[in-house]
């Protein structure tokens, strides 16, 4: 949610990387994004009249965020907070 | 909630998890991104010839297949000679 | 109009028997099933009779009439002529009227159907008024008086332009009665499934199968065949069923227009075994016929059951407005927020309140190799906390809840608009769990591992036998972490709950804390002390500032005291200090910067503020307690020397006045002198090594810092000697800063400035 408005580049699993404004993200990791353009584009010119769009969550293999957005140490915190109090408790 | 919502009777540009390229107007959607496309034709890039357009019809891709899905600005897209693009076709997931 | 079913006065003239059958006798079994079959066909309604009715009629025992007990029931001849269909009607006649409104009703709703049936009603009379040269008709003129036209006339069409008077002019014989009434008295005795009497009026005056009757006159002129009224009655069937959706009662009541034939007149004791052959089969017919019908009627009874319900629960429509909804969804959505927005998305509360204070310099990073970034990122957050905190929660509220809401309809919205599927709302707040880790198997572990097992260990002993676990340093550094969480919730939470609760609480907390940090753990046991083996781990330097925001004056003495006596053991002391060569690996220069910028921060405000006293007491356990020489190679080492040289200065001008510390006495001053001395002595000659390499990249301006800090303090001998051991890199600095960029030359200058303006001179006034 923090980093809705950035410019994150996420690539997928066929290789192909495709950097633009970060509009959503859900909970499959389903990704929309705004303003879209292939990183290679010479290589990859399917996707030149497409200005924005949807990428389904199961084939995104990373997603670069901009190092200044993320804040490392309070991710780490909630991460900490997160093991301490489980929000689902397991089964017995 | 991200979801398909916007596209919905938008002409919209399909990337397939085996990387074809797959063109047409959303109908209709899904939680699981399974879709509806109607008036769709394929786009088959090829590194020796131009983009060739197969007809296909009405479509309903399976969620699993689906990569991308974009909406494509048809001002753009008109503008764009496909005969003259050579590229060659979009990786398959699978293939690694 | 009457009570009738169809509309009719049922209380019709009766006809004599040579009547009914005089029109009908040139009409074949044959012809009987093929219309039937035509009408099938036409209607698009598949009567499930093509396999009944012929394969029935040949299977036909043509001897005698076994069957007919079966098919009419055992007493076909006590029946008594009471069969009045006008009272049965009038029983049900509450319910048909019912039925009627409702239809009306849903008619009228419905407009299109309605203009489809008023432009077919005419073209139905039309049909007719062809015939009217052979057949009665009607006063109207447009109606004959054949019921098996009825479709219309049914209680489903109210609106049927038929009268009362339809029967007016319609003058059947008198004799009619007498035979009529006793046919349809079996067919109803013997069918006892078939429940509805009032559909039979039809079917009493329908044309007698050929055969069925007594041999009579040639048919009049007047009288239509059966044939033609009833292709009339299939076409006009077909397009009720073609053309209106709603036409199926009508269907219906033309099949039993149709069908509803009673086997007529078999009972007038007709021996002749053609007849009863013709009989028998008419009989089976009627029966597969008759079965049909009662589904039709069992389906339509539903259908309308339904329609009444759905019209009952219509009455509610529109019962409330948006804004009730609205208010509704709100109260449902207040139960989802949570009183600790912290707790759902604890990184995107902290973050945007960090992020959207406004007017806060330095928003755009917190990155803990800023300057001091990380320790002012957590202030920042915690200033948060104080006045502004309750403001700030009930803004995030709110937009929480407009968030929902602008969610909450988007989403189930989505499943009427495009999406082929329903979206599970909670789906999204709870998603499916795809790992189970079992409780069971990291019970033992969760003692150690997780603190909130409430079982919060101590380790007691970071090393065993001399050696330090790594592990157990980390499992130490998490309880930490875990004590100061709790901490800043705590805080957060400050004005929600009753103070001395509070105050209980926070002091528990930060004891635990407290003994998490080892500081207490006894000197010599183990190397390292265990607080400097945290100290050691990048993620034990960054909880310092964190940890000391909650520390009295007395913790942060016994802390400092036990760093500075321990000093030389620290990562950032021992690792960092570069050979001959002066090369130190990257990732110890980022620890050194964040040492820099975690631990020195804070240790460096309280040194700020302490008495020259306690300067002097961690001065000389530093002397003590450190390879000085070796210390002061290091940027950390040069730093803590800074930070008491500068700080004692200070103090021995005054300066701790303005901070209310009482002017240190002349003892203290004499102390301190002495402590300056010893540590001059010590690093006397080996000033210079403090100097990273000269040709590296690193930034010497703490050295130049330190040396300030030693001259400032420095008797005139002591000064001489210090200019003396770092001339030469006095000189080569300012001869290097006039060969490189101006802007970084300025800066070279500056901090050889930095010394020699603590010795009165300038980088100026130097003669190269």
């Amino acid at each position: 949610m923090t980093l809705i408005g950035q410019q994150v580049t996420v690539e997928l699993k066929n290789d192909l990387a495709i950097t633009g404004i970060l509009v959503s993200v859900d909970q499959f990791l389903n990704i929309k994004l705004d303003d879209i353009h292939v990183v290679e584009e010479q290589k990859y010119p399917h996707m030149m009249a497409v200005k924005n769009c949807f990428i389904r969550g199961s084939v995104v293999r990373y997603v670069k965020l901009p190092a200044s957005a993320v804040d490392t140490a309070l991710l780490q915190d909630a991460a900490r907070r997160e093991a301490q109090q489980p929000t689902v408790p397991a089964p017995r | 909630m991200s979801d398909l919502q916007q596209y919905v009777d938008q002409s919209v540009e399909v990337i397939t998890v085996d990387g074809r390229v797959i063109v047409g107007t959303l109908k209709g959607f899904d939680q699981t991104t399974n879709i509806i496309l109607s008036g769709c034709h394929e786009r088959v890039f090829s590194e020796t010839e131009g983009v060739e357009k197969v007809p296909l019809g009405l479509y309903i891709i399976r969620g699993d297949n689906i990569c991308v899905v974009g909406e494509l600005d048809t001002e753009r897209d008109e503008a764009i000679d496909l005969s003259e693009i050579r590229a060659p076709p979009i990786n398959d997931i699978m293939k690694r | 109009m009457s009570d009738s079913y169809f509309g009719f006065d049922t209380t019709m003239p009766p006809l004599n028997s040579d009547q009914l059958t005089a029109g009908t006798a040139e009409i074949t079994e044959d012809e009987l099933s093929k219309n039937f079959e035509e009408f099938a066909l036409e209607s698009g309604q598949d009567f499930g009779c093509d396999q009944g009715f012929d394969p029935l009629a040949d299977q036909l025992v043509e001897t005698g009439d076994d069957y007919n007990e079966e098919t009419f029931g055992n007493d076909i001849t006590n029946i008594g002529d009471d069969f009045d269909f006008t009272q049965s009607n009038a029983k049900i006649a509450d319910t048909i009227q019912k039925e009627e409104k409702l239809y009306v009703d849903r008619r009228k709703s419905a407009p299109s159907d309605n203009n489809e049936l008023l432009r077919q009603r005419p073209l139905f009379s039309n049909l007719w008024d062809d015939q009217s040269g052979g057949i009665s008709v009607n006063g109207n003129g447009s109606y004959p008086n054949d019921p098996t036209n009825d479709p219309k006339t049914s209680p489903l069409m109210p609106e049927s332009p038929i009268s009362p008077s339809i029967w007016g002019s319609y003058h059947p014989p008198s004799t009619r009665k007498e035979s009529l009434p006793r046919h349809h008295h079996e067919t109803n005795l013997h069918h006892p499934s078939y429940e509805n009497p009032p559909t039979y009026p039809p079917s009493q005056i329908s044309p007698l199968p050929p055969g069925f009757g007594p041999p009579g006159p040639p048919p009049t002129a007047r009288v239509p065949t059966l044939e033609e009224i009833e292709k009339q009655l299939q076409r006009q069937a077909g397009q009720s069923l073609t053309k209106r959706m709603l036409s199926l009662a009508e269907v219906e009541a033309a099949l039993l227009g149709l069908n509803g034939r009673p086997p007529p007149l078999p009972i007038y004791g007709q021996t002749e075994g053609a007849y009863r052959e013709q009989e028998a089969a008419f009989l089976e017919q009627e029966a597969a016929i008759r079965e049909q019908e009662v589904m039709y009627y069992e389906r339509e009874r539903k259908r309308r059951e339904k329609q009444r319900k759905l019209a009952d629960m219509a009455k509610y429509n529109g019962l409330m407005t948006q804004n009730d909804k609205d208010y509704i969804n709100r109260i449902q959505i207040s139960q989802l927020v949570t009183d600790d927005p912290y707790s759902d998305d604890f990184y995107y509360q902290i973050y945007t309140a960090i992020r959207n204070r406004p007017a806060q310099p330095q928003m755009g990073t917190f990155s803990p190799h800023a300057s001091g970034g990380g320790a002012m990122g957590h202030e920042r957050r915690h200033r948060n906390r104080g006045s502004e905190s309750g403001m700030l929660k009930v803004q995030q509220q709110v937009l929480r809840i407009v968030n929902d809401v602008r969610r909450k309809p988007k989403s189930t919205q989505l499943s009427l608009e495009g999406a082929l599927g329903k979206i599970a709302l909670n789906s999204v707040r709870n998603p499916r769990q795809l790992l189970q880790v079992s409780t069971k198997h990291t019970d033992t572990h969760q003692n150690h591992a997780s603190p909130s097992g409430g079982s919060h260990q101590k380790v007691p002993s970071i090393s065993s036998h001399g050696v330090v676990d790594h592990r157990k340093v980390l499992r130490s550094i998490e309880n930490i972490y875990w004590a100061v969480l709790r901490l800043e919730e705590l805080k957060r939470n400050q004005e929600r709950e009753a103070k001395d609760k509070w105050q209980e609480k926070y002091t528990e907390l930060v004891n635990k804390m407290w003994e998490e940090l080892l500081v207490t753990e006894p000197i010599g046991v183990s190397f390292p002390h265990p607080f400097i083996s945290i100290l050691s781990v990048s993620k034990g330097k960054k909880v310092i500032p964190r940890v000391l925001r909650h520390c009295n004056k007395d913790q942060f003495t016994t802390l400092i005291t036990m760093l500075v006596a321990n000093f030389e053991a620290l990562d950032v002391c021992k690792t960092a200090i570069g050979g001959s060569n002066g090369n130190i690996k990257q990732s110890i220069l980022d620890e050194v910067e964040l040492f820099m910028n975690t631990v020195v921060p804070p240790l460096l405000q309280f040194v700020a503020e302490a008495p020259l006293k306690i300067v002097n007491g961690l001065l000389t356990l530093f002397i003590e307690r450190n390879n000085i020489i070796w210390v002061a190679k290091s940027k950390v080492g040069l730093a803590f020397l800074t930070m008491f040289l500068s700080r004692a200065e200070i103090l021995k001008q005054g300066g701790g006045y303005m901070q209310g510390l009482p002017l240190p006495e002349e003892r203290e001053i004499m102390q301190w002198q002495e402590t300056y001395n010893r540590l001059f002595n010590q690093l006397q000659t080996y000033f210079l090594l403090s100097f990273p390499p000269f040709m590296s990249n690193i930034d010497d301006m703490y050295v130049w810092q330190f040396l300030a800090a030693m001259a400032v303090g420095a008797s005139m001998e002591q000064q001489h000697i210090l200019v003396t051991e770092v001339r030469e890199r006095v000189l080569e600095t300012v001869v290097q800063a006039s060969r490189i960029p101006q802007d970084k030359a300025t800066h070279k200058i500056t901090n050889v400035n930095l010394f020699l303006h603590a010795l009165g001179l300038d980088a100026s006034q130097l003669k190269i």
